[in-house]
């Protein structure tokens, strides 16, 4: 086994959207989803991503014999709707399950932002979510990712108590100063709760970049990104590439070649053998933690900010949050919701008003809610790689 | 200088039987939310009723330039789970707004007349309206305020809330005064007006 690694993560989600609903509607229509968008734009997705990107990692699985090796996080939401409307996509997570080269994360079942309001809340989540895969995907996830890759030092404490000794996070600049995401790392406040963070400049090269003709290191092929690898890790562990499942065939289009890119990619790695592929659980196991990281504020893969503020940051988010704090968010402050507030007196949160609230610009209280592309991509003019810490 | 008012045709409307979604008591301002309107006096005035009661909602039915920015506000008064905004209203959905309301307010800061609370009125809704609209030169029984006296409004909301018996005198007596008011009379005066200049 080589003695650097890569670790190949992908997150699944689909929200439950809701549908127009008037005020007239109130007290007399209790249901509140927009079931024709969730299974028209399920089906469309399992059609463009979904199924093709599976049968392509099965294929690459079975042909490597052990070698190549990816993880998944799939949201209970997600899952609920497969169920519903596309229970293929669950066989051939099955058939990849089955295959034990892929792991299955845990996270909350709701992708929502529980970690940030109530420890109860987001135990139940977290558990309704590990039984949901148990069940499913006969599994019992080890490793944890939160939502949107939120992650603070309470919020760390909180996961290793649920049982998870893997987590996942983002290797947000303003928490990593001059050291390198290509190690593991281990929760300033619990130690034993080992940390993997993305290296997001080369994992939106791909999630982001990929297609787009104006990025001056356009086309992408896995030469070159191999050798853009090489040189980021040269001195370092692992390297962590974690991006939206639906980057492949739907972000990126198929036309784009980003399948045929996925294809290669593997193949490369793996003749040149500098890298293995391995799972977020044996990365932890692999490697040990080479400093302990300090996050005492919210990080999260979001935007430039890498904070909570996509969510929080304005004053509807912030008081359907029921947040209590509002002095410091109209302050501007990062507040420290860095974690789970003691329960002194619990609230009923609305949580799962998240889903509308997940739109930066304000709502659109008269529109349907659609799921933002997260992230800003299509600002991204050059790529963003970090610089060597040996130079 | 003479001022002949508006009046309203309600000849062929019905009044609509609606049934009622919400338990609490609904406070409706309706019109263009835009300056002159004075929606930001209507959501003071919300939140300091919210205060004392919580068995009313509020609701800002249209659409404007001030709309989002009114959301923001409701917002940050920490009142959005009373207050709803139904976007711009057409045709009977109007009525049935009206039909749904418990008390109807017009903060206008600068109104020619107004003719939404006739409108409301007639319907059977007890209304406050700024003294600043033309409206407020004809009405007797509806309740008026200056527009920035955001105590008063709220003290005309919650007694009209609170007060069955006011409520419903103010009701009954703003539809036979509304009632009264024809577009006959405009014209007989507008007639009277131009024969006193032609003379």
């Amino acid at each position: 086994m080589a003695s650097k690694s890569i670790c190949l993560y992908f997150q699944v989600h689909q929200p439950t959207r809701l549908r127009l609903y008037r005020f007239f509607d109130i007290g007399k229509d209790s249901h509140y989803y927009d079931d024709f968008a969730n299974r028209t734009i399920l089906r469309r997705i399992a059609q463009k991503c979904y199924l093709p990107m599976n049968a392509q990692l099965l294929q690459l699985i079975q042909a490597n014999k052990g070698k190549f090796k990816v993880a998944f996080s799939i949201s209970g939401s997600a899952l609920e709707q497969f169920q519903r409307f596309a229970p293929d996509v669950i066989d051939s997570f099955r058939a990849l399950a089955a295959t034990g080269c892929v792991e299955f994360l845990c996270e909350t079942y709701y992708h929502s932002l529980a970690s940030l309001a109530s420890e109860s809340e987001f135990t139940h989540q977290v558990m309704k979510h590990k039984k949901a895969v148990e069940d499913l995907f006969g599994v019992t996830p080890t490793a944890f990712r939160n939502t949107e890759l939120i992650y603070s030092n309470a919020i760390g404490e909180s996961v290793y108590n649920l049982g998870f000794k893997t987590m996942l996070t983002e290797g947000a600049r303003h928490i990593m100063g001059w050291q390198s995401p290509n190690f593991v790392y281990g929760c300033d406040t619990q130690p034993k709760l080992r940390l993997l963070l993305r290296n997001y400049g080369l994992s939106d090269d791909i999630a982001f970049r990929f297609s787009n003709q104006g990025w001056d290191m356009y086309p992408l092929t896995a030469e070159k990104y191999l050798a853009w690898v090489k040189d980021s890790a040269r001195n370092d562990d692992i390297v962590n590439l974690f991006m939206d499942y639906e980057t492949f065939g739907e972000h990126q289009s198929a036309a784009s070649g980003i399948f045929d890119f996925m294809k290669a990619l593997p193949e490369a790695v793996i003749s040149d053998g500098t890298f293995s592929f391995v799972t977020p659980s044996e990365a932890t196991k692999k490697y040990k933690p080479v400093a302990d990281l300090d996050v005492p504020d919210a990080i999260s893969w979001a935007d430039e900010e890498r904070d909570i503020t996509a969510w929080l940051g304005n004053e509807l988010q912030q008081e359907a949050f029921l947040c209590d704090d509002r002095e410091a968010f109209h302050r501007g402050r990062s507040r420290p919701l860095g974690g789970l507030r003691p329960p002194a007196g619990e609230r009923p949160l609305l949580l799962y008003v998240h889903q509308v609230l997940l739109r930066r610009r304000g709502p659109q209280v008269l529109q349907p809610v659609r799921y933002p592309v997260r992230g800003v991509h299509q600002l991204h003019e050059r790529p963003v790689r970090l610089p060597d810490p040996a130079r | 200088m003479v001022t002949v008012h508006n009046a309203v045709d309600f000849s062929g409307r019905e009044n609509l039987v609606v049934e009622r979604g919400v338990k609490e008591k609904v406070v409706t301002f309706l019109g263009r939310i835009t300056y002159q309107k004075g929606p930001e006096y209507f959501i003071e005035a919300a939140a300091k009723v919210l205060k004392r009661t919580k068995n009313v909602r509020f609701v800002m039915a249209g659409s404007g330039d001030m709309m989002n920015r009114c959301i923001r506000h409701a917002a940050r008064m920490g009142i959005s789970d009373r207050f709803h905004f139904t976007g711009f209203l057409r045709g009977a959905d109007v009525q049935k707004m009206f039909a749904l309301s418990d008390v109807y307010i017009m903060p206008s800061i600068s109104e020619p007349f107004g003719i939404s609370p006739l409108e409301a009125m007639r319907t059977g809704v007890p209304s406050i309206i700024s003294k600043q609209s033309g409206a407020a030169e004809i009405l007797k029984y509806a309740f008026k305020v200056d527009f920035w006296d955001v105590d008063a409004m709220a003290d005309e909301i919650y007694a009209l809330l609170h007060y069955p018996a006011l409520a419903d005198f103010s009701a009954r007596a703003g539809f036979d005064e509304v009632n009264a008011l024809k577009w006959n009379g405009a014209t007989a005066k507008l007639k009277q007006v131009y024969e006193s200049v032609v003379k």
